[in-house]
């Protein structure tokens, strides 16, 4: 399994006893593309954060690639996050001042070092694949259009070859004919790299592109107001 | 990557890294420029008198007769008489004496009535002699050898006529228009006052001051001497039989220990100009941290990108302390540029006003300690938001 959850509780209040969720078993296997919905407020991104490493559980275990989230250091999740997960967010946060290239050199630089031979062509590559000009490569992030720095922050999550790729709302604010080219390029990318793909939105009209559809509320069994929530 | 990083992150906030770049540089001038006019000042003083065991003057204060007898700077209190100058010179400890006496000038370069031991015998720096660029020492009454910086100034050549003035003002109203001299000789510079001064043969002075139908030049009256003896041994024994001589009241003084009074007196002024100074870089210092700070506010999202893709507490600690240390680096390359093209604008200034020799070779070891301590300072300041770049709230940065 990529994914496996057991009894997973977590609020950011830790003296709270009503968690933002709740899910006493969910895995995702090695390959699958999952499409993650829910409406907003229900714990969305507050589960991809988690999966990522970037917030900690407050009880229970979350298995990546069959190593216990739980059980590491924040340090140790930012490693494990730079060398087995990649993220492409809902704003795609590029740093702005950096070209399209540094900006994907970044993301490497951070791996261990066997994932770090040959970035510039490689990152070259992909976003070569990703329709991205080669005149565009040394731009600064804030000079590229939307759906150009969004194909950015793709190849970016992908330079380090992920085995776990997490994408957050990444369509919202493409109109339809993007979103489709958007999802098709995606979908190729994953399929071809055999890369598990949790990926959330509201927007219920891309399930057509994945293997499996879950609705968060099916697997969190947590109660409460998550209005609060930021997804 | 990393420098690139940091680079372009300051690139991209160019109104406020050049504000604190502006400010870093003024005070690291500031700084280094006190330093190195201090430490130069210090040496083209020490540099000025190199072998003379005592000055004799008239009865005065060490550090006034120091001045004047070698520095051109102030006046004598009075005049001691030659005979008292030939006695003590007969002393069987002396080996040498060189008379000197001033009060005249020539447009504002002060002329020194000596005698010719005065280039055989006088040694500046590490015990280097007056040697000549162009000509000789003076040998007729009406003779003159020029300093270097003089001849320069005034644009002199050799067999130039020149008249004295009587004073030391730039501008007098007594000039000895009737006797004017010629130069015969031009000496090399020295970076000491000699470059400063104008040379004249004591017979030269008294030819000047003397009464229609005089024909003797030996001076009756000279300002003072300066003394070398055959052996150091004997400095403290001549100093006070010099200090007690009975016909005339006389002080003789160690040119080394009146520099060393000197140097007490000007150490309050120092200290407190250098205390100025590290104040005003601690400000500035302060003010870069200021600006990384508020930077890291503004950059909360950016760090927290750069968390996302695994970056280490040590890659943004660095990288914080890396955009510091260019900024500082950038200010000092810049304030020495700064200082050097100051000294080379002010250096005639210095040496024309106030007999300074200052190198425009700024790169001494002091000015080297003090880059140092200011880079390490720098990289003091900045450890807060250094430490403060790693501790965002990850999640909410990222999400918001």
């Amino acid at each position: 399994m990529t994914v496996s959850i057991r009894n997973l509780r977590f609020s950011y209040d830790k003296t709270s006893h009503d968690p933002i969720l709740e899910i006493p078993e969910w895995s995702v296997a090695a390959g699958e593309h999952v499409f993650l919905h829910g409406p907003s407020g229900s714990g969305k991104s507050t589960l991809l954060n988690l999966l990522a490493g970037i917030l900690a559980t407050t009880e229970g275990s979350i298995k990546i690639l069959d190593q216990s989230l739980d059980l590491m250091s924040e340090r140790q999740r930012d490693k494990f996050r730079a060398n087995h997960i990649g993220l492409v967010f809902q704003q795609f946060n590029l740093i702005h001042y950096l070209s399209a290239l540094d900006n994907i050199r970044l993301a490497n630089h951070f791996t261990s070092a066997p994932f770090r031979k040959k970035t510039d062509s490689r990152a070259k590559e992909l976003l070569k694949t990703l329709g991205i000009n080669a005149a565009l490569h040394n731009q600064p992030a804030s000079s590229l259009s939307t759906g150009q720095q969004q194909r950015v922050a793709i190849a970016r999550s992908l330079i380090n070859t992920p085995e776990l790729l997490i994408v957050d709302e990444p369509t919202s604010a493409l109109d339809s004919q993007s979103r489709d080219a958007f999802m098709t390029m995606l979908m190729d990318t994953v399929t071809q790299h055999n890369i598990t793909l949790i990926f959330v939105s509201h927007d219920q009209s891309l399930t057509r592109y994945f293997s499996r559809t879950v609705a968060l509320q099916e697997i969190n069994v947590a109660r409460g107001n998550h209005s609060c929530l930021s997804a | 990557m990393f420098i690139r990083l940091a680079w372009r992150s300051l690139l991209s906030r160019k109104g406020a890294v050049a504000m604190t770049f502006l400010a870093i540089t003024v005070s690291i001038f500031v700084l280094l420029g006190i330093e190195h006019i201090r430490q130069q000042a210090k040496s083209s003083f020490n540099n000025t008198v190199s072998g003379i065991d005592l000055i004799v003057g008239a009865r005065t204060g060490e550090i006034n007769l120091l001045l004047y007898s070698v520095f051109r700077l102030g006046n004598a209190t009075n005049n001691i008489s030659w005979s008292s100058y030939q006695d003590i010179s007969t002393n069987p400890k002396v080996a040498w004496t060189i008379p000197i006496s001033l009060g005249d000038s020539h447009k504002g370069y002060r002329v020194m009535g000596t005698t010719t031991d005065y280039f055989k015998h006088f040694r500046y720096g590490q015990k280097q002699t007056l040697n000549f660029t162009q000509g000789k020492a003076f040998s007729e009454v009406f003779d003159v050898v020029l300093g270097a910086a003089v001849a320069r100034e005034l644009n002199y050549q050799l067999g130039t006529q020149l008249v004295l003035a009587h004073g030391v003002a730039s501008t007098s109203f007594t000039q000895h228009d009737d006797k004017p001299f010629r130069i015969v000789g031009i000496l090399q510079p020295t970076g000491t006052p000699v470059d400063q001064t104008v040379h004249v043969s004591l017979r030269g002075i008294e030819a000047v001051h003397a009464k229609r139908g005089q024909r003797d030049f030996t001076p009756t009256t000279i300002t003072a001497f300066m003394v070398g003896l055959k052996s150091k041994m004997a400095t403290f024994h001549v100093q006070r039989d010099i200090n007690n001589y009975q016909p005339e009241p006389l002080s003789a003084i160690l040119p080394g220990v009146a520099l060393s009074q000197l140097w007490q007196i000007t150490a309050i002024m120092e200290n407190t100009l250098i205390l100025v100074s590290i104040l005003v870089l601690l400000a500035s210092l302060l003010g870069l941290s200021a600006m990384l700070l508020t930077s890291i506010r503004e950059r909360r999202r950016e760090i927290a990108i750069m968390r996302s893709l695994g970056a280490p507490p040590s890659f943004l600690f660095l990288l914080i302390q890396t955009e510091a240390l260019l900024i500082t680096l950038a200010s000092s390359a810049f304030a020495l540029l700064l200082l050097f093209l100051s000294l080379l604008s002010l250096r005639s200034f210095l040496t024309e006003n106030f007999s300074l020799s200052i190198s425009t070779n700024i790169f001494d070891n002091n000015i080297l300690y003090l880059l140092l301590i200011i880079l390490v300072s720098a990289m003091i300041t900045s450890m807060v938001p250094a430490i403060s770049a790693y501790s965002n709230a990850l999640q909410k940065r990222l999400n918001n």
